[in-house]
């Protein structure tokens, strides 16, 4: 199922405590520039964190010179063979939202979120402190919207009735 | 490989634009941690005595720690430097990206010396450090100093700490602002790095944070937050309501500063006594420092009324007490119209909340009037009239440029019996709590190392939360030294004081060895902050300070507070200078306050004891106060 990381913009603090934890569980450091979450602060009010959206149709996928890049539609993540790529960075460019980036030390490699599949739950999310992300599978958000928006609906009609 | 620790001390000198680096020496970091430990320890080193603090040859010693770009809850960085507005130790905290951005950067402390000639930026991007020309930046206040600077490196990615005018105009309480609006501001930083002619210090790091024992400090992060969540203070009222709760709290014990430390309860059915009710009001959302789970800063914006457009983080609670009841307003969207302004200017909302009730007391008083003020109407609770003032100050206009030198200097330059009024602990103008009220904050006003500072021993938490007799004096020197040392590594590390109920020494010694990968025990971590207080204590021993310094004002001694729950408290001479004693002899210093050899030397300071004996050979006449 397609599932992706949802963040509540207005609930980010703009703390970076995903992309420490991210860098830390993928390399061992703590590093922004090693993280596959990628917080974007505009002062002074927006803060959010981006991940891969796992798009259907992953451009990224269809420009890769050498098949590096791979959609796997079971776990519904982008995988990437260190053994094809050659750091062209193609997806980089082509990635509409900016959130897959060339490893800064290893020559031939990309950096993509993979929602930590091997784990119970992504570290980001666990660890976010306000509660700003959470893993989400597209139905939950769609239903979710649905009852938002009927509920906000319901409240400006039944106002300008009164 | 030093775990926990970039490696390197970036040295700029502004001078000769000599830019420098030196690996971080090992035997530093094992006696002094990072931060505080080790910035103070450099600029005893570096900083001779008796320099003017303005000259070039005072430093601004920028230093991160262990914990400092790490997951582990912490803050960015500490700066310490020779105060212009104090002549003494300073050293000041901020969070925000800055200091964690630096260290990325590949560095753990920079040291930045002389005095460019024309306006300056330092531009770090890892290992190439530029200076580059800022007399295009020259004049601009900080937010548009930040924005441009981004714009021109072309990277919003970069972290920027700068002066806004009043740095440039050498305003003594003048602040240095990061990220967006975080700030190290008290004790004048503004004003030294105005002095050299540097504008800002911009850093992109790009490189890693490194630790000792990665698998079991993921543990220790995992259990910390978990911690944090689970106690009221870091779980519910930060997150909620940042420092907000600050005023119903001191309202409640009678010790909240109002009307220029006449009253010591204010506003208790306005705003300012509710902190949901200022959060409804102002807040637009919670903001973190890099790496915090506690979300303490709230981003306030003003959408209508006189104030509209404002936009600010904060107002926290110091900024609270001292633009609103130390000036008596209880108007919230003024308090935080005026925060604003001091943060574009650059200038601390403390000591700047201070000076400009200082000047409408003495308004009130009669001291000075209209022809003074050039015709400006000083009432207590004048919204408009504070943010004019603030203006002032920061263009050093008018009665701005006297008030600009601080409530100490301004109320000699005024005269006419104003210093007895003037409320300042060594020229650092006083926090947010009446000492009166709380007798171990006396004791911690009167001692700590920058002067008149709320949170070098904020032993006011538990003298306001019951654990401790606020009115007793005997016991307080000894929870006050013990508390002392605690921050002291807590500042090293560096950790913030919000989260100061989860530190115990115990965590302390843990965490530092699991980043360092060095083994603390207890004591060794107990043994580095006494070490820590001892030599900010020398660098003031060495600039003059004695025990006459280590006072309250006047005023505390003799005025009782006027109303409120604390109503005719007032502080008792012999009983402050017992507590005094006290502090004195278990801290290992003589009865003038002066670090004993053999206290020294088991510190492991016997340069720090060789200097002492040098100075008290040479007699008390060479001193520089």
């Amino acid at each position: 199922m397609h599932k992706v990381i949802v963040v509540e913009a207005k609930k980010c603090t703009g703390c970076r405590v995903c992309e420490l934890i991210c860098s830390f569980t993928k390399e061992k450091v703590f590093s922004p520039s090693l993280s596959r979450i990628h917080v974007v602060n505009i002062e002074p009010f927006i803060d959010v964190a981006l991940t891969c959206r796992f798009c259907e149709d992953p451009q990224c996928v269809r420009v890769c010179p050498t098949n590096a890049l791979r959609l796997d539609e079971e776990k519904g993540v982008i995988t990437v063979n260190e053994n094809k790529c050659i750091g062209c960075a193609w997806c980089v460019e082509r990635c509409d939202f900016g959130v897959i980036t060339l490893h800064p030390s290893k020559k031939s490699a990309i950096m993509v979120c993979d929602l930590c599949r091997d784990m119970d739950k992504p570290p980001c999310v666990e660890f976010c402190p306000p509660k700003a992300l959470q893993l989400s599978s597209l139905d939950a958000i769609s239903r979710k919207k649905k009852v938002e928006i009927v509920k906000k609906l319901e409240a400006a009609s039944g106002a300008s009735s009164r | 490989m030093l775990y926990g620790y970039a490696g390197k001390i970036l040295y700029v000198n502004l001078t000769n634009e000599k830019i420098t680096t030196k690996p971080t020496p090992v035997s530093l970091v094992r006696n002094y941690i990072g931060g505080k430990g080790v910035a103070s320890k450099l600029l005893y080193d570096y900083v001779k005595p008796g320099i003017d603090p303005l000259s070039p040859d005072n430093k601004l010693i920028f230093a991160t720690g262990p914990a400092t770009g790490t997951a582990l809850p912490n803050k960015g960085y500490i700066v310490t430097f020779k105060s212009p507005l104090t002549g003494i130790y300073a050293s000041c905290s901020s969070g925000g990206s800055f200091g964690a951005e630096f260290k990325r950067a590949g560095y753990d402390v920079l040291i930045v010396d002389g005095k460019s000639e024309k306006p300056v930026y330092i531009w770090i991007r890892d290992q190439e450090v530029h200076i580059k020309n800022a007399s295009h930046l020259w004049g601009k206040d900080t937010f548009e100093t930040n924005e441009m600077i981004k714009s021109e490196l072309g990277d919003s990615e970069v972290k920027v700490a700068r002066i806004g005018p009043a740095g440039e105009n050498l305003v003594k309480i003048a602040s240095i602002m990061n990220d967006y609006s975080r700030s190290a501001a008290r004790c004048g930083p503004g004003a030294v790095m105005g002095s050299k002619n540097l504008k800002a210090i911009a850093v992109r790091g790009t490189g890693n944070v490194n630790v000792a024992k990665p698998d079991q400090l993921i543990d220790f992060v995992k259990e910390y937050h978990d911690l944090i969540k689970s106690i009221p203070s870091t779980g519910v009222r930060y997150p909620r309501w940042g420092t907000f709760p600050g005023v119903k709290e001191r309202n409640f014990w009678g010790t909240l500063p109002t009307m220029y430390w006449r009253k010591g309860i204010f506003g208790t059915s306005s705003t300012l006594n509710n902190p949901e009710a200022i959060r409804t009001k102002i807040v637009y959302k919670d903001k973190a420092c890099e790496g915090c789970p506690v979300y303490c800063a709230k981003l306030s914006v003003l959408d209508g009324g006189k104030y509209a457009g404002t936009i600010v983080e904060g107002p926290d609670y110091e900024t609270i007490f001292a633009l609103g009841s130390l000036c008596g307003n209880e108007d919230i969207e003024a308090i935080a119209k005026a925060n604003e302004v001091c943060d574009r200017v650059g200038i601390d909302t403390i000591s700047a909340g201070n000076i400009v009730a200082f000047a409408m007391d003495c308004y009130d008083r009669g001291i000075i009037n209209s022809n003074d003020t050039y015709g400006m109407e000083l009432r207590w609770g004048d919204g408009d009239a504070t943010v004019k003032l603030l203006e002032k100050i920061a263009k050093r206009e008018g009665i701005g440029n006297v008030l600009a030198e601080g409530v100490k200097e301004a109320a000699k330059i005024i005269g006419d019996g104003a210093e007895a009024y003037a409320v300042h602990v060594k020229g650092l103008e006083l926090a947010g709590i009446d000492p009166r009220g709380v007798k171990g904050m006396a004791l911690s006003f009167a001692v700590a190392d920058r002067g008149g500072c709320h949170n070098v021993a904020n032993i006011y938490k538990e003298e306001s939360s019951g654990k401790l007799d606020r009115l007793a004096a005997q016991g307080k020197a000894v929870h006050l030294k013990a508390l002392q040392e605690q921050l002291a590594v807590a500042d090293s590390m560096i950790y913030c004081r919000f989260f100061r109920d989860t530190y115990s020494w115990a965590t302390l010694a843990e965490a530092i060895s699991l980043l360092t990968g060095i083994d603390y025990t207890e004591d060794d971590v107990k043994m580095v902050g006494e070490r820590i207080v001892t030599v900010t204590r020398a660098f003031n021993v060495r600039e003059g300070i004695r025990r006459i310094d280590d006072t309250l004002p006047e005023r505390f001694f003799r005025e009782p507070l006027q109303e409120g729950p604390s109503k005719g408290l007032v502080l008792n001479k012999d009983e402050f200078q017992k507590m005094l004693d006290e502090y004195y002899e278990i801290s290992g210093w003589d009865e003038n306050g002066i670090p004993t050899e053999a206290k020294l030397l088991k510190l492991g300071l016997s340069d720090i004891s060789e200097d002492i004996k040098t100075l008290m050979e040479k007699g008390e006449k060479t001193c520089t106060k």
